[in-house]
């Protein structure tokens, strides 16, 4: 038997629309249809997806178990559990900030975490923000006094960090026991007088006090 | 809190200085306040003579008041191999030189007095001349 529609010409749907039972969706808008369909089914509930068959059937997925991921499992999407970790292949690389809690261990190749970051002096401190800091004098001064390295804002207690001086012209004296956030204690003042001396420290004690690990100099 | 005098540069092993600056009683002053702070602190002090570039130590007497000679003939040895670096490196950080030209010549300096490396004919050249105008 051959069905006509009629629609109007106005609104672009069918005056009278056909029912489920025949082929249509009983509806006269696209969200009330898919709204229909889905009473119809009888059996999709919340969290279901309707995925495509051997057949080209349209059936339906139930949702899955929490913390499962939807996995292809041959030419069909399945809900598995997450495995445990995230094996990685090739060049990756994160962006923003991010935080290992646990362990990390580097099985093979190079692992270089030092990248040199340059603090001015200012009022006799600077703020931490790496691990390796090259540290130039207030105003360019030919020399200054540093008496503290403040980490408290990017650290946890223990981290290691070497200071060198941004240049050899600018002398930068790292001074020992001059109390404040970040205070050095160690084994005397050190001046950072050429690009060879290099001096390193562990911030300690709630990141406050910062304990002398080496010193490098030769004259 | 007073800054650390220009060219009394604190080492390892000692502190180093010029005739000129340890002649200074603000100097004297500075490293016995420093000492106090600071144990690690007491330590010889070489100072080198200017013209002669010939060294001589001290260390602070038991009272923390003054300085007393002390003998130790190598690291005098070891300090006057440099003596050339600090007494132009002094020279250079004082003079009135641009920062650029402050910072050039610095490294020059420490690659010839400090490493004892030979210059190219051309870097030896504007070094000299550089330092001469001084």
């Amino acid at each position: 038997m051959t069905r006509f529609l009629f629609g109007s010409s106005a609104g672009g749907h069918v005056a009278t629309p056909v029912t489920i039972a025949n082929g249509g969706t009983g509806q006269t808008s696209a969200q009330a249809a898919l709204d229909a369909l889905a009473a119809a089914s009888g059996s999709l509930v919340q969290g279901d997806i309707l995925i495509v068959d051997a057949s080209a059937n349209l059936v339906r997925l139930a949702r899955g178990t929490d913390n499962y991921v939807l996995t292809m499992n041959g030419s069909n999407p399945n809900w598995e559990a997450a495995s445990a970790g995230v094996s990685l292949s090739g060049d990756n690389t994160w962006t923003g900030t991010n935080q290992f809690q646990d362990e990390v261990s580097i099985s093979a190749g190079d692992c270089l975490t030092f990248e040199l970051s340059t603090r001015t002096i200012s009022s006799g401190a600077i703020t931490g923000n790496g691990n390796s800091i090259s540290v130039d004098t207030e105003a360019s001064a030919s020399s200054d006094d540093l008496n503290q390295a403040d980490f408290s804002g990017s650290a946890v207690s223990g981290s290691v960090f070497y200071l060198k001086a941004f240049n050899d012209g600018r002398t930068v004296v790292v001074k020992d026991g001059i109390s404040g956030t970040g205070e050095f204690l160690g084994s005397g003042d050190f001046s950072l007088d050429n690009g060879q001396d290099v001096i390193a420290f562990s911030a300690f004690y709630g990141l406050t006090n910062n304990y002398e690990v080496s010193r490098s100099d030769n004259l | 809190m007073t800054k650390c005098p220009l060219g009394l540069v604190y080492r390892s092993m000692c502190i180093r200085t010029l005739k000129s600056i340890w002649n200074k009683q603000s100097t004297k002053n500075y490293v016995i306040e420093s000492i106090k702070r600071s144990s690690g602190n007491l330590k010889p002090i070489v100072v080198i003579d200017d013209a002669t570039k010939k060294a001589e130590c001290f260390i602070a007497n038991a009272d923390l008041t003054d300085f007393e000679l002390y003998t130790d003939m190598l690291l005098c040895r070891k300090i006057e191999t440099i003596a050339e670096y600090a007494i132009t490196k002094h020279h250079i950080q004082t003079s009135n030189k641009s920062k650029i030209e402050k910072e050039k010549f610095t490294t020059i300096n420490e690659k010839r007095n400090y490493m004892h490396q030979e210059l190219e004919t051309k870097d030896e050249k504007e070094f000299n001349k550089f330092v001469k105008e001084l």
